[in-house]
């Protein structure tokens, strides 16, 4: 060791006659290929944590879609009261602090707007953000469009069940005396 | 003049070093590998509808347009139920 120093000192041309240093060259290289792995594996692991929290954030508002009420007399003006329950119950996750970048929105498909018995299963809460898929390997980036559906429909309101049991009430009292319309009233859990 | 040979190890080692560097990135450059692995390739592109679908639907699937969710609804048929008229009737 002494002796290459002195040669560097003296100007003379360092040429390395053995290949002591070939092992940290390789440790080197495939230790930033590893690490590109284990990065690539980390965000991808990181990216599927997320999507389950966007989907139990979902779910959760969905739920509060589906028994909010707040006693209106006409149940066409519920569901809008119903969406910014569900919004703020969406928000109090706070995913913007918990994942980065996030941007996601939320919406409803409201049942006046899905009344058709193949549609009306879609009634419910969905989110949408946009992530990344990186690949370190190759330095890009992919964008990813991801949406979480949580289609748990809309319970009746009471002011439904007001004019469900008025209607049958009424269709006993319109019949009058001869009781042409055949009618029961029960308890159907309104 | 110097006639010996101590730097022909270098000049072999540099002009190796530039034909792998050209070789190297002539293959990265390329169209083919670009359209593979380059932005908004084929390759990636799919990748990601991929991971879309799976997260949405908890399918893979390569068009939904005349199916719009085929987790409730399959060849016609749902395994959901809902009312059959709008409640209350009118």
């Amino acid at each position: 060791m002494l002796a290459v120093d002195l040669a560097f000192f003296q100007g003379e041309m360092l040429i390395l006659q053995n290949n002591k240093g070939q092992s940290t060259i390789e440790f080197i290289l495939s230790f930033a290929i590893t690490v590109g792995f284990i990065f690539s594996f980390y965000k991808i692991a990181i990216m599927y944590t997320n999507g389950y929290l966007v989907h139990y954030a979902t779910f959760v508002a969905a739920r509060s879609y589906m028994v909010f009420d707040n006693n209106a007399n006409d149940p066409g003006f519920i569901d809008g009261p119903a969406k910014a329950k569900a919004q703020a119950v969406f928000k109090k996750f706070n995913l913007s602090e918990l994942i980065s970048g996030f941007d996601g929105t939320i919406d409803t498909n409201d049942p006046a707007s899905f009344t058709d018995p193949e549609t009306a299963l879609y009634i419910g809460v969905f989110a949408e953000y946009e992530d990344e898929l990186l690949t370190p390997l190759f330095g890009k980036k992919q964008s990813l469009s991801l949406r979480s559906d949580a289609y748990l429909g809309r319970e009746p309101m009471r002011s439904e069940c007001f004019e469900r049991i008025c209607h049958a009430m009424g269709a006993v009292a319109g019949a009058g005396d001869y009781c042409e319309v055949h009618s029961t009233l029960f308890d159907n859990g309104c | 003049m110097n006639l010996g040979r101590k730097g022909q190890s270098a000049v072999e080692y540099i002009l190796l070093l530039a034909v792998v560097v050209a070789l190297t990135m002539g293959v990265f450059k390329s169209k083919a590998f670009q359209d593979f692995f380059g932005d908004d390739s084929a390759f990636f592109a799919e990748l990601a509808r991929g991971i879309e679908s799976n997260y949405r639907y908890g399918l893979t699937l390569d068009d939904t347009s005349d199916n719009p969710h085929p987790g409730f609804y399959v060849s016609g048929g749902s395994r959901f139920f809902s009312g059959r008229n709008a409640y209350p009737p009118e």
